[in-house]
């Protein structure tokens, strides 16, 4: 669970923070550059699994992949940030498993990771330039200062003390100091299975980050870190991905971009759990009853949204392949590839939902789109019930699950502020700020403000009145139009 | 005849009653229906909940139909007595329409008692082997509390596995919506009376209507 984030220099991030609870609504108009969150939230993850280079072209959209990480630095069109600055606070999995299946457990669950990259000029015959690691540290947060840091409302004995776990004392798990030529070492401390001293690694001519490079359980602390950042992921459905039957694939989760929906609903329905006895076997007859309780589960809760029927995947032995298929009232069943993109981006939410092993952060852009106006209110609770209940511990039936969404709606907006909801106090505003930096030139720069009197305003941080929403509001009544009115002016 | 009607439900979990009763004008010799009822859950300042002001407003937003059907539970006051608020309604408000009346007896969930299967699958749990105690066919329309009856049966379909606590609340509303969706008029609905008076009494608005169609002009 990503708690925090501090960013300098990237994109249109300066000197910018935010704190993250469980659900996170942010709503802006297009154009402020509140994407820019989700990119350094994907960005970090990224790092985790390719090399500088190739995590900061991935970030880019296809069309210009070959450009120089250059684009990812602050600029104004005059000066340009040299560094970008980079640190998060996360609540990491208790257990996680390495490359190699081994478990491990993390001696510290709360941590803060900082990262800050520099641009390297292309030289030689090189035309793109690269980026280089100028910092690395991954420090724990202690048990006395997790309440000042997870402000956001839960319950303390259920959640944070089931959640929050610390042996570590003392030194850091990763470190950067300098050697007394005043060359950049970063240190990889003992932890857990390593013993001994810490093991220096040369930051300047590293192309990948300390995390990127651990991938074996003898540094459980900073593997699961890794893991946690892996999870962070941008959802973006493809009604191709999403309409596409699957092979036959274990551990089948859907995909960012909605792609193995028949694959992971075969395996939830396929799997039964035994609470009180994990791990035992399970007859044909007992996997059938789960299965078929999986997906008329599915259908029930898709049926809130469209006249649906019956879920189930049709399994095809003989080309080894898993077609998803929904009946609807008074008709037949249909494949996915006959149905309609909103039936299918509804059925992948409540999927990733459903799954008790879909876990992490997930970040979704106006999801919205392409929603009728009557079914807001249905994909709002969809989207806000995703994440984790913070006043229960988590676990199968609670899902460590955290979801952040972007809006410019004013109806999706206003039905999150709605009174009553656990949501309400969760909207931040994007507002462009004024800034001086460090050359004393005046820059543009975004935050995130929240409403007034919920959990993030501090004295220094002070929030935005709900007058801040009337553009929205006041658009709602104009644009959903209210029929009485209608009629009055159509007959005028 | 293409057949544009008005349903005026209860509630608006019933609203998925609509579907069936097209479907029951196309077996009484319509061409074509179509239920053209404005959503009055959007209208400002919200009608009353009395049947008069759900008409009034309604006929207000759609005056072209051809027909209007007014549901009602029978329960607590019996069909007679529904039978005149609707009537009474109709002549304050109808403008001269031929009208419907939908009576369950004693109330819509007593419609919903008499599919087993579809209970067990709205509960979640369609291969479950639990007994229900549902009630005979032939004593639905003598219960006195068809919905907690139906409540009973849907909490034992589900058993007793707590998953997903959180969202129960408001499921019961839920489920019962979807076992409207699942009803079936050929299934053993329709061999209770309260449905038979349903389908007699569409039959005979339809016939006139028919009948008024081909003489032309009304």
């Amino acid at each position: 669970m990503l708690t925090r984030i501090e960013v300098d220099g990237f994109k249109n991030l300066l000197g910018f923070s935010v704190e993250l609870g469980p659900f996170t609504c942010i709503a802006g108009p297009n154009g402020t550059g509140k994407s820019n969150v989700f990119d350094v939230i994907r960005f970090l993850s990224l790092l985790t699994d390719h090399e500088m280079v190739e995590a900061a072209r991935l970030l880019r959209s296809d069309e210009e992949r070959s450009a120089d990480p250059r684009e990812l630095f602050w600029t104004d069109g005059v000066e340009r940030a040299d560094t970008i600055r980079m640190a998060v606070e996360m609540i990491v999995p208790k257990k996680v498993h390495d490359d190699f299946g081994r478990a491990a457990v993390p001696s510290s669950t709360f941590l803060r990771y900082e990262l800050e990259l520099g641009y390297e000029a292309p030289s030689g015959l090189a035309t793109l330039g690269s980026l280089r690691l100028l910092r690395e540290e991954l420090t724990h947060i202690t048990l006395g200062d997790a309440a000042n840091h997870l402000r956001f409302p839960h319950r303390a004995n259920s959640f944070r003390r089931d959640v929050v776990i610390n042996k570590r004392a003392g030194t850091a798990f990763i470190s950067t100091t300098k050697d007394n030529d005043d060359n950049l070492v970063i240190q990889i401390h003992q932890d857990g299975g390593s013993r001994g001293q810490p093991r220096p690694s040369p930051g300047r001519t590293s192309p990948r980050t300390i995390v990127n490079t651990v991938t074996t359980s003898s540094d459980p602390t900073i593997l699961a870190a890794k893991r946690e950042m892996q999870s962070w992921r941008a959802l973006a459905l493809e009604p191709s991905a999403m309409r596409r039957p699957d092979r036959f694939i274990e551990r089948a989760q859907v995909a960012a971009n909605g792609a193995h929906l028949a694959a992971a609903l075969y395996r939830m329905a396929h799997s039964p759990k035994d609470p009180e006895k994990p791990g035992r076997a399970f007859s044909k007859e007992e996997i059938e009853v789960h299965a078929a309780a999986v997906y008329a589960r599915v259908a029930m809760r898709l049926s809130r949204l469209l006249g649906v029927r019956s879920v189930r995947v049709d399994r095809d032995d003989r080309y080894e392949r898993l077609t998803l298929e929904i009946q609807e009232h008074g008709g037949g069943f249909l494949p996915a590839r006959s149905l309609s993109e909103g039936t299918l981006r509804f059925l992948a939410l409540i999927l990733l939902d459903e799954d008790p092993e879909s876990l992490g952060l997930i970040c979704m852009e106006e999801p919205e789109n392409g929603i009728h106006p009557a079914r807001m209110e249905a994909m709002v609770s969809l989207v806000g019930e995703m994440a984790v209940d913070p006043d229960r511990a988590p676990g199968d039936d609670n899902p460590m699950r955290q979801v952040v969404v972007n809006t410019h709606s004013p109806r999706f907006l206003q039905i999150v502020h709605q009174p009553g909801t656990p949501w309400s106090q969760e909207i931040l505003f994007a507002k462009t700020a004024t800034v001086r930096r460090p050359s004393g030139r005046v820059a543009r720069a975004l935050r995130l403000v929240p409403l007034s009197g919920s959990w993030r305003c501090t004295p220094e941080e002070r929030g935005l009145s709900v007058a801040q929403m009337l553009p929205y509001l006041t658009q709602v009544t104009g644009s959903t139009g209210d029929l009485t009115e209608l009629l009055a002016s159509d007959q005028r | 005849m293409r057949l544009r009607y008005l349903f005026l439900a209860e509630g608006s979990s019933d609203l998925a009653l609509s579907d069936h009763l097209a479907r029951l004008c196309i077996d009484a010799g319509a061409a074509e229906a179509q239920d053209v009822s404005p959503d009055l859950s959007l209208v400002r300042p919200v009608p009353g909940k009395r049947l008069v002001d759900g008409l009034r407003c309604s006929l207000d937003l759609e005056p072209d139909v051809d027909l209007v059907f007014l549901h009602r539970d029978a329960n607590g006051v019996g069909r007679a007595a529904r039978l005149r608020e609707m009537k009474q309604a109709m002549e304050q408000h109808g403008r001269g329409l031929p009208w419907v009346p939908v009576i369950p007896v004693p109330e819509t969930e007593a419609w919903l008692l008499l599919n087993e299967q579809n209970i067990r699958e709205v509960a979640g749990n369609p291969r479950g082997t639990q007994a229900l105690d549902l009630p005979k066919l032939s004593r639905i329309e003598a219960m006195r509390e068809a919905k907690e009856s139906l409540q009973r049966a849907l909490a034992l379909a589900a058993g007793a596995s707590g998953r997903r606590a959180r969202r129960s609340a408001s499921d019961f509303v839920h489920q019962r919506r979807e076992l409207v969706s699942r009803l079936d008029p050929e299934g053993p609905v329709s061999e209770l009376l309260s449905w038979r008076q349903l389908t007699q009494d569409l039959a005979v608005a339809v016939g006139d209507l028919r009948r008024r169609d081909e003489r032309g002009a009304p």
